[in-house]
This record gives structure tokens, sequence and C-alpha cells, in this order.
């Protein structure tokens, strides 16, 4: 994919997680109640509409998160060579993590 | 033989994060912007296997919760606390730049007559509205963590 496209993603998946993420750190830390409970917390895995939401939090926020790590590794290694192993290397974790990320949001969902 | 330069000089590298350019108000939030997010990269890595223990068994995510929430442990409140602050940092000054770079609030371009403006002075209001509105989400946070009005207070 051409670079413009990899950077108008970021900045797409950016704006997303101003709304994601704070909602998410809105619910979870500062509005009060106990929603790392268990029974709060095993509620919400059935509504279908977290394990949506965080499907597509997770997703935004591991490329925007790569993303940016990837841009401040290429200043660094800046050989043709060494940024196609940085190329690999984030998608290889990036895929890696999503995966595990989206099993684990939809287990408790479906058990 | 002369050995090939490895270093090109407009690659400043990590300590360019510091010197390159003016130490300015901007230059000051770059900074913070990249700490932040490199702090918030790495953790969510350990965020997603933490979370992820929920899909064991409802014991297991009860066991998590016990040792690591901020309820059992101060130290740990205290750094959920600066990572709400990095959250809530990286979230308005992202905003600023996603508007910034889209061409919103840097003002129509004119011709540089003396005195000269540039386009800093005319973002920086927009600057600065995004830093108090951040503001006020970090006096939120410190009364919802240590105040009794949030979730682990």
């Amino acid at each position: 994919m051409r670079e413009g496209r990899l950077w108008l993603l970021h900045l797409i998946a950016g704006f997303l997680m101003f709304f994601l993420l704070g909602s998410h750190i809105f619910f979870m830390h500062m509005a009060g109640g106990e929603p790392l409970s268990v029974e709060e917390t095993f509620a919400r895995a059935k509504n279908i509409a977290f394990p949506l939401m965080y499907t597509i939090f997770v997703a935004a926020a591991l490329y925007h998160g790569l993303y940016g790590l990837r841009g401040i590794l290429f200043e660094r290694f800046h050989t043709p060579f060494s940024q196609k192993v940085i190329n690999w290397l984030l998608s290889f974790l990036g895929t890696v993590w999503f995966l595990y990320a989206l099993a684990t949001t939809w287990i408790p969902f479906f058990k | 033989m002369e050995r090939k330069k490895r270093h090109y000089p407009n690659f400043p590298g990590v300590v360019g994060w510091i010197y390159g350019g003016n130490l300015n108000f901007e230059r000051v939030l770059f900074l913070l912007h990249r700490i932040t997010g490199l702090a918030l990269i790495f953790y969510l890595f350990a965020h997603i296997i933490v979370v992820g223990f929920r899909a064991y068994s409802p014991q297991m995510w009860e066991m998590v919760m016990g040792r690591i929430s901020g309820h059992a442990n101060p130290v740990i409140l205290f750094f959920e606390w600066l990572l709400v602050l990095a959250v809530i940092f990286h979230m308005f000054n992202g905003m600023r730049l996603i508007f910034l770079e889209l061409g919103f609030f840097v003002g129509k371009p004119s011709r540089p007559v003396y005195p000269y403006r540039t386009s800093i002075d005319r973002q920086r209001i927009f600057t600065w509205i995004m830093m108090i509105l951040a503001s006020i989400f970090v006096i939120w946070s410190i009364f919802a963590f240590f105040m009794g009005g949030g979730s682990h207070a």
C-alpha cells in the first residue's frame, strides 16, 4: 500500500480512537460503579455491542500504535533492508496480537 | 579505501527529538506525544494479555483483578492514573495534530509582508484550547481516582 494511504489510515484510526478510547477510559475509570467486577464484566461480554465495539477498537489501536512505532523506528533505521524487516516484524506482531485479542473478546460471548 | 558513511546528518535519530528545531511549546508537545505514544503501545500489549484472562473463567478474572486492580494497591492506582494522564494528553494533542494536518486552524495563505507571521501563531490558539480541554479531564481524573468519584478510588 502507498505511504499516503497508510498515513491516512493512521489518521482515521486516531480519529476513531478519540471516541472509542475516550469512552473506554470514561466508563472504566471515571464514571464510578464497579465496571471490573465479575458480574459487570461478563454481562458486557454477553452483549454483542461490546465485543463488536472492542474488535474495532483493538484493530484501530493496534494499527495506530504500531504505525506510530514504525515511524519512530524508521527515523533510526533508514536503510531499505532494515525498513523491510521492521514492516514485516510489526505486521506479524500486530496480526498475532489482534488474533489473540479477537479470541479473548469473543470466547466469553459464545461460552 | 574510504568507508561508506553510515550516518545521515538529516536523520538526527532519537536524540534529535530534543535538539532538532526550536524547543518551543509545539516541540514540547511533540516530545510528550512520542513518549506517551510509546508508553501506550507497550501498555496495550500488556493490557490485551491481562484482559484476555476473562476468556478462561470468571474465577480466573476475579483472581487477576484482585492482584492488579487499583483497589488492591495504591502504587498500582497511581500508575493507572499516570496511564490515564498519558491517554488524555495523547488524545487531545492527537486530535489537534489531525486537524492541523488536514489544514484546519492554520489560517489562509498570505503574502510574506513584514512583520512576518508564521502559521504557528495562528494555530497556537487552537493548541491552547485543546490543552485546556485536556487539563479539564486531568482535573476530573484526579477527582475520579483519588477523591472517591471513580471506579478505582
